[in-house]
């Protein structure tokens, strides 16, 4: 076994032995802290199941038949024990069981992220490496006034003038996304778009200015002149020299905007109606639905780690200053 | 100097054609994608009547028959079950599974006759036992259902009558309009079977005039013609979807789209539709909002302060700014326009500056009105219009739905000074006996006045229409002398059609109508 093996073994083993213990501990303090907070907000959840017309002692009995009353403690207590052997159960507004509910909805929003990021990554790898090479010419100006002005636009203004555009002059996508979210391929492929490119324009500006800036510094480094001089062809330079260094600033960045889309997006699955987990959570919250926001905080919590944990693998992974190292020492 | 705006000419086609081209090519890739080659839900059972589409925000209440309470999940439940009698449009029952009904001489019993050879979806027959075990679920003891409240005091017994299709609603007093409260919510005939509380979602069986086959949290619901409904024969629709959308806004586009058939009219609707493209449901009243004083505390004990606060408003103003046009100015009472009696003799108020001065007497009343941000304009549009006159200074506080509603003895709602508070329609003596009577649950005035609960009471045992005119007048009178509410307007609602929906809607798609899709087809 090579010394650069046993460094990156003992790099991994120590960022997951780190991560084991933090990850357990950070979602139990977001359980707690979020079954707190839900009581602190006003609402009642047998209220908003009966009404405003139903009488106080309909309400303390619906509360009662449906395990919200009694001592908060009690509840969270009664609550994470169920969580923990796969009872998480049923939600207070949607009458369905929360783990069905949860896991269907977290398989959609993992898939509108996953194709977010698909969109957005290599938009911004191509545009930022672009801007990179032609820096100070028109057309990296160009392409940063576009981005910033983009940015700079609501995901809801964008989001209803594609809507407008392609739902209701175009009429080749939904409205309301949910009708082909249980579609065939091509039909998730379609109503999916829509949202996947409003989230992807959100963070296409910053990520692209940090792939511009690295790959910036990196062909002003020594190691790419040295590489030119030796007489390396522009793809391996680009290949083996280049992203390698651009991209490692920029996986910081991707591994947060990774769980922040994998955890779904509030404004995006609200205004395109995608059946994400954002918009369960909102609709949880706003009814006081504990154990459906207990459960779904839990499951983004724990996907948006995971998305950390992940981009911290790949830091490692991918920090050629490991290898060079290694080459070195052999 | 010419070459080079030829240039810039040049460059900007080529910028245009090429963001053109951009858009044509991405929504041809969309479109490819398409199975169906639609972006409108196809339906796999379209047949000779077609499919239906409504868009709804999500219901916010449970979705059960009994409990059920926000808009959409009545739509939801209302399709699948049906009761034993509608209003139409006009407020004028309807027979639904009851064939007839009728008093006993001394208005003491009622008698409903149920159409020959009901059933429900699930195959079983419907009959009395079912209606006896309907309506004593509601009115039980241990009944969640806000439809109990409408009984109380009214009905004393329900049980099945002397021949097999006749059931017998026995009452506490003579109540000449009783078959109305057979129209209100939760009342649509459940199976003898049926329990409140236990996922009636999971397991929708009904007598409504479609069968509800999917229920997809947070998406949509799906029904399909029930062939077993006792008038198949008018119900044309082969399949209705419900889908749910975020917001009014969504809903629009949604409408605008094609991808559903009916949007509820409003203002944002009307500026952004043009309407003559479209096809309008007939305007049916829906609701009041209720200026509630505190007649137990100063200054609204004094009813010159009420009347003054009364006389202040510009209705018409708040008609047009408020409603949108969508209401007719009321008078202080609580009989709906459509109601088959009509209070006369009573002038209809109006902005009359001289009086309330003359009925402020110099002095300035200061006070808050409270109320929830579904009502946060017609505040600040009665605030505006007070403060612009010598003698008030108004203040408001918009609390969100839950503050306002907040249970507990000290709830705003039915606490705070002033208060303003929707109430959908009813008849005109359950909104005495449930707002105005002493003692009674939701009476945030804290009013009482004997007189009033006797006429009401005399009024409800009436009969006759000549007795019912004056009781009517006597107690519209009451109300606009005592104001211990401001009924400025009655709103009104209608609904946006597509071109294709053909047919018309006997009722509103709501309780009292019965969600009513008879003669009603699609060609989309």
């Amino acid at each position: 076994m090579t010394t650069t093996s046993v460094e990156r073994r003992t790099a991994l083993l120590g960022l997951l032995g780190k991560r084991v213990v933090q990850i357990p501990v950070v979602l139990l303090v977001v359980s707690i802290l979020t079954f707190w907070l839900l009581q602190v907000v006003p609402g009642n959840p047998g209220r908003n199941a009966l009404g405003q017309y139903a009488t106080a002692a309909q309400v303390t009995a619906w509360n009662h038949d449906n395990g919200v009353d009694g001592s908060l403690v009690t509840q969270y207590l009664h609550w994470i024990g169920g969580f923990f052997v796969g009872d998480w159960g049923q939600s207070l507004v949607y009458s369905t069981p929360v783990r069905e509910l949860v896991l269907e909805r977290l398989g959609n929003s993992l898939l509108l992220g996953l194709y977010a990021f698909v969109i957005m990554v290599p938009v911004a790898i191509a545009l930022g490496s672009a801007q990179a090479y032609r820096e100070g010419k028109r057309s990296d100006r160009a392409i940063t006034v576009g981005l910033l002005s983009l940015s700079a636009i609501p995901e809801f203004v964008v989001g209803v003038v594609l809507l407008l555009v392609f739902a209701v002059w175009l009429r080749v996508v939904p409205v309301q996304s949910a009708a082909g979210a249980s579609g065939d391929f091509f039909d998730r492929l379609r109503v999916m778009t829509l949202p996947a490119v409003v989230l992807a324009l959100g963070y296409l500006a910053v990520l692209t200015r940090m792939v511009r800036s690295g790959t910036s510094e990196a062909i002003t480094s020594q190691f790419h002149r040295t590489a030119v001089i030796k007489g390396l062809s522009s793809a391996t330079i680009v290949r083996r020299h280049v992203i390698r260094n651009a991209l490692v600033p920029t996986l910081s960045v991707l591994g947060i905007y990774l769980g922040t889309l994998l955890g779904g997006s509030v404004i995006v699955e609200t205004l395109f109606s995608y059946p994400g987990l954002g918009a369960l959570m909102v609709t949880a919250a706003d009814r006081k639905d504990v154990l459906l926001l207990e459960s779904g905080v839990m499951i983004t919590g724990a996907v948006s780690l995971l998305a950390l944990l992940f981009t911290d693998i790949c830091f490692v992974l991918m920090d050629p200053r490991i290898r060079f190292n290694a080459r070195e020492t052999n | 100097m010419i070459n080079t705006r030829s240039r810039h000419r040049h460059r900007h086609r080529a910028v245009r054609l090429a963001l053109a081209a951009s858009v044509a090519s991405f929504a041809l890739v969309l479109s490819a994608c398409s199975s169906s080659g639609s972006a409108s839900p196809s339906s796999s059972s379209a047949a000779a009547g077609g499919t239906y589409t409504i868009g709804v925000s999500e219901p916010t209440s449970t979705i059960d028959p009994e409990t059920v309470s926000a808009s959409g999940a009545m739509l939801i439940v209302g399709l699948a079950s049906e009761g034993l009698i509608s209003q139409d449009s006009k407020g004028t029952l309807e027979p639904r599974l009851a064939s007839s009904w009728a008093a006993s001489s001394d208005g003491l019993t009622w008698t409903i006759t149920l159409r020959d050879g009901l059933k429900f979806s699930n195959g079983d027959p419907l009959g009395a036992a079912d209606v006896v075990a309907t309506f004593n679920s509601i009115t039980g003891p241990d009944s969640q259902s806000a439809g109990a409240s409408s009984f109380e005091g009214v009905l004393k017994s329900v049980a099945a009558g002397s021949t097999p299709n006749t059931v017998v609603f026995t009452l506490d007093s003579p109540f000449s309009d009783f078959p109305y409260l057979l129209t209100g919510s939760n009342t649509t005939i459940q199976p003898a079977s049926y329990k409140q509380g236990t996922n009636w979602i999971d397991n929708p069986v009904g007598a409504g005039q479609f069968l509800l086959q999917k229920y997809t949290p947070g998406q949509s619901v799906t029904y399909i013609k029930n062939p077993d409904y006792w008038d198949a024969a008018d119900v044309k629709l082969s399949a209705i979807t419900v889908n749910f959308y975020a917001d009014e806004q969504a809903q629009l586009l949604a409408f605008q789209s094609g991808e559903i058939d009916q949007i509820n009219d409003s203002a944002t609707v009307a500026s952004t539709l043009n309407l003559a493209d479209y096809r309008q449901t007939a305007p049916s009243y829906t609701h009041f909002d209720g200026l509630f004083f505190d007649v137990t505390q100063a200054p609204f004990d004094d009813v010159s302060v009420r009347q003054a606060v009364a006389w202040a408003l510009d209705r018409k103003a708040i008609v047009q700014s408020v409603y949108g046009g969508q209401a007719t100015v009321a008078n202080d009472n609580e009989y709906f326009p459509n109601f088959s009696v009509q209070p006369t003799g009573i002038p209809q108020r109006d902005q009359d500056l001289d009086k309330v001065k003359q009925l402020l007497g110099g002095k300035t009343v200061k006070f808050t009105i409270t109320t929830s941000t579904d009502h946060k304009t017609l505040a600040e549009v009665v605030q505006q219009q007070l403060n612009a006159i010598p003698g008030f200074d108004v203040d408001i506080q918009v609390l969100t739905s839950a503050q306002y509603y907040a249970d507990g003895s000290s709830t705003p709602w039915l606490n705070a000074p002033v208060t303003i508070t929707d109430w959908a329609q009813r008849l005109p003596s359950q909104f005495v006996n449930l707002i105005f009577k002493s003692g009674a649950v939701w009476n945030a005035s804290k009013y009482s006045n004997p007189q009033l609960e006797n006429l009401s009471s005399q009024y409800d045992a009436a009969a006759a229409a000549p007795e019912k005119q004056t009781l009517a007048n006597q107690i519209a009178t009451i109300e606009n002398n005592d104001v211990a509410a401001i009924v400025p307007a009655f709103a009104t609602g209608s609904s946006v059609l597509q071109k294709s929906v053909q047919g018309d809607f006997a009722a509103p798609l709501d309780f009292p109508g019965g969600f009513d899709f008879r003669g009603i087809s699609n060609s989309k």
